[in-house]
């Protein structure tokens, strides 16, 4: 669990954060969302004093952050940066035991715990142990941070615009396989990103930033359906409704009816499900033993409002 | 057929230097003494109708350069090297033939076989480019051609050739004058580097010092080394003048001046590739290690260093190859080495004695120079 009470950065008379307090829940996933400039980053690199704050309380797992080592700190959460920072000089196997190393783990345990991290992050040990960082390509280096900042097990996990320099299909890709690892592994997550869909597909609680201060906070349905204000609403835009559907998986609202024509794929979401239907201009897409209708998207929508 | 072919233009026009300074210009001078003036033969007048197939050899050379083959660079390479290893042994032979007759005999390198040497260099360094100069076959070459030069010097091919004379009369002194030579220039790197990568490191750390670390080695770069063996001769003698460091060997000439200033001179090599090394590690790389939880000296041992390792000994590299050249001057201030040969041949007007400074400079400036580039690739390479 994290708790920000009224948290302050001033940068020399620029204030970059202005009195922020929030709490994240254990094993949620929470994203700071805002335009650049807003202070998510900031606000981030606060909770493991990468950025010293100028005042206010945050407290990680109970204990207030200055009542720890800095380093300490720090190795108790996991933390991926959007252009990896993956030690060029090391191999991969180097970068993922980085905290192992650092805390002492004996060498029959990091190497058990290097092959679990690279499988879990959907790479092959056996092709990328040995592999330097100039050797991957955008999305793999950013897999193999993730497994970096899982190695050591830590409870919490810091992101910031991780998925940001990868490109668009492998960035939904990750998005949709990180989703499946926290769904396994529960972490606590903080997640900064300006990207909406991205925020609507992975959050729990989305947290809206502007100008160092909080704008609204809430579940995606919240934001999205019920904005504070005239700002979240054009910062979602009219298309943020559509994104909300990528939240759902299609097979979770499969009807037996069985239908003509290829069937989506398996982890299809709702808007793919929506958009298939526009493109096919049908009301009902097959799925795998059974269809989608357009009724039960519109039956789940009437349920988020009601 | 004859469109658009690729010549290599550089090839072509080695080889054919090379051909026509073999066939026209005289390659060796033969004196009766160390004194008298001497006779100038050109290539066939000294070795006769052998001199076809070297000619022969360049020939093939230079139509090899209009081939389209991809094997072409590594037969020209095998070509030089036959050519080069002829060629010696031929002016050998006749060395030695020449000799025979009277023992005072001396022969002497002319302007003929300077050009085809510096054409079979460049020829080389032509058909290694874009090669990998650490593969098998042309390390072969290389260690061929070399052991067979060393070979013919053992048996004495090269005995009436002047600069081997010069070498018997001088051979004490030449083995003395090699180890201060490299005591010299390595000592004075060494110490270079003790104090440059620091200095390095701290105008990395402290920004606000960057220009007062940096600013002074790059004056000292500028002083020209005569000037900077003349203002050291001054503190130095100083300080000859006080006991323990009289014992030493220091006052104002000798190995002191030389060693102060071949150090200084190092500095602003070494040390600015130390910033820029450090300067060059990502920014990412360090914020990363920093949110893993990596306390200052931990960033600076597991990533700042050996990040920056490759262009510090990079630093290291150009400062040496610098030092081996600049020491030469150490034989004008009494320091010793290399320098006193070619100080000493320029002032007896024999231009054999400067070639006994000058060839071991050559060959350890390039051994020295190829020891840290393979260190480099190594380090880089390291997984």
């Amino acid at each position: 669990m994290i708790r920000l009470i009224d948290v302050f950065k001033d940068y020399e008379g620029y204030e970059a954060v202005k009195g922020i307090s929030l709490e994240v829940k254990e094993g949620e996933l929470y994203v700071l969302l805002g335009p650049s400039g807003c202070g998510k980053s900031t606000t981030l690199r606060l909770i493991n004093r990468m950025v010293e704050r100028t005042s206010g309380d945050i407290f990680v797992e109970g204990e207030h952050v200055d009542a720890i080592q800095v380093e300490t700190l720090r190795k108790k959460m996991g933390y991926v940066i959007q252009s990896t920072g993956l030690f060029p000089h090391m191999d991969v196997a180097a970068n993922i035991a980085t905290v192992p190393h650092l805390l002492k783990w004996d060498e029959k345990r990091i190497k058990e715990r290097n092959r679990e991290m690279l499988e879990l992050v959907g790479l092959d040990p056996e092709v990328y142990l040995k592999k330097l960082p100039r050797e991957l390509s955008g999305g793999e280096a950013q897999r193999v941070g993730v497994a970096r900042a899982l190695a050591a097990d830590p409870h919490i996990l810091l992101m910031d615009e991780p998925f940001g320099a990868v490109d668009p299909i492998s960035r939904l890709r990750l998005q949709k396989e990180f989703k499946e690892i926290q769904k396994k592994l529960k972490k606590t997550v903080i997640f900064v990103t300006h990207d909406v869909e991205e925020a609507l597909l992975l959050g729990d609680k989305i947290c809206i930033m502007r100008d160092g201060i909080v704008v609204q906070e809430g579940t995606p349905e919240q934001v999205i359906l019920k904005p504070v204000d005239q700002f979240v609403q054009d910062f979602f835009g009219k298309e943020g409704a559509l994104s909300l559907l990528a939240r759902f998986k299609a097979k979770d609202y499969k009807e037996e009816t069985r239908v003509e024509g290829e069937p989506l794929s398996d982890d299809a979401s709702l808007k793919e499900a929506l958009s298939e239907m526009i493109l096919r201009s049908e009301d009902r897409v097959a799925l795998d033993s059974g269809s989608i209708s357009l009724e039960a998207i519109m039956k789940l929508i009437r349920g988020e409002h009601g | 057929m004859f469109l658009k072919r690729a010549i290599d233009k550089p090839q072509m026009f080695y080889s054919i230097v090379a051909l026509l300074a073999l066939a026209f210009l005289k390659i060796v001078e033969v004196k009766p003494n160390r004194i008298a003036g001497g006779e100038k033969y050109t290539a066939y007048a000294l070795i006769g109708l052998p001199v076809l197939i070297l000619l022969g050899g360049f020939l093939v050379m230079a139509v090899l350069s209009l081939s389209p083959s991809r094997r072409k660079s590594l037969m020209s390479i095998i070509c030089g090297a036959l050519l080069f290893v002829l060629l010696m042994f031929l002016m050998g032979r006749k060395g030695e033939e020449l000799s025979a007759g009277s023992p005072a005999i001396r022969v002497s390198l002319s302007m003929g076989f300077y050009i085809v040497l510096v054409m079979l260099y460049l020829l080389f360094g032509h058909a290694i480019k874009g090669k990998d100069p650490t593969s098998r076959i042309i390390k072969l070459i290389a260690g061929v051609v070399i052991i067979s030069v060393i070979v013919m010097v053992y048996m004495g091919s090269f005995d009436a050739f002047s600069i081997m004379k010069e070498y018997q009369i001088k051979r004490n002194q030449f083995v003395d004058s090699v180890r201060t030579h490299l005591f010299l220039s390595l000592g004075s790197v060494l110490a270079g580097a003790l104090i440059a990568i620091p200095l390095g490191y701290l105008a990395y750390r402290k920004k606000n010092l960057e220009r007062a670390v940096m600013v002074p080695l790059s004056i000292v770069e500028t002083i020209p080394s005569l000037s900077l063996f003349g203002i050291l001769l001054v503190p130095l003698a100083g300080l000859g003048r006080i006991g323990f460091f009289r014992a030493l060997g220091i006052s104002g000439i000798g190995w002191a001046p030389a060693f102060v200033a071949l150090t200084l001179y190092t500095l602003l090599p070494i040390g600015r590739n130390t910033l820029v090394g450090f300067i060059s590690v990502s920014k990412d790389v360090i914020e990363a290690a920093m949110g893993m939880g990596m306390n200052k000296s931990q960033i600076f041992r597991k990533i700042e260093f050996p990040l920056a390792l490759p262009i510090i000994i990079t630093g290291v590299r150009i400062a040496l190859v610098q030092t081996i050249g600049g020491a030469v001057l150490a034989g004008l201030v009494g320091g010793g080495g290399l320098g006193t040969f070619v100080f000493l041949g320029l002032g007896e007007g024999s231009p054999d004695l400067v070639l006994l400074g000058v060839i071991p400079i050559i060959f350890l400036t390039l051994t020295m120079d190829g020891i840290l580039k393979s260190v480099i690739v190594r380090i880089g390479r390291r997984k």
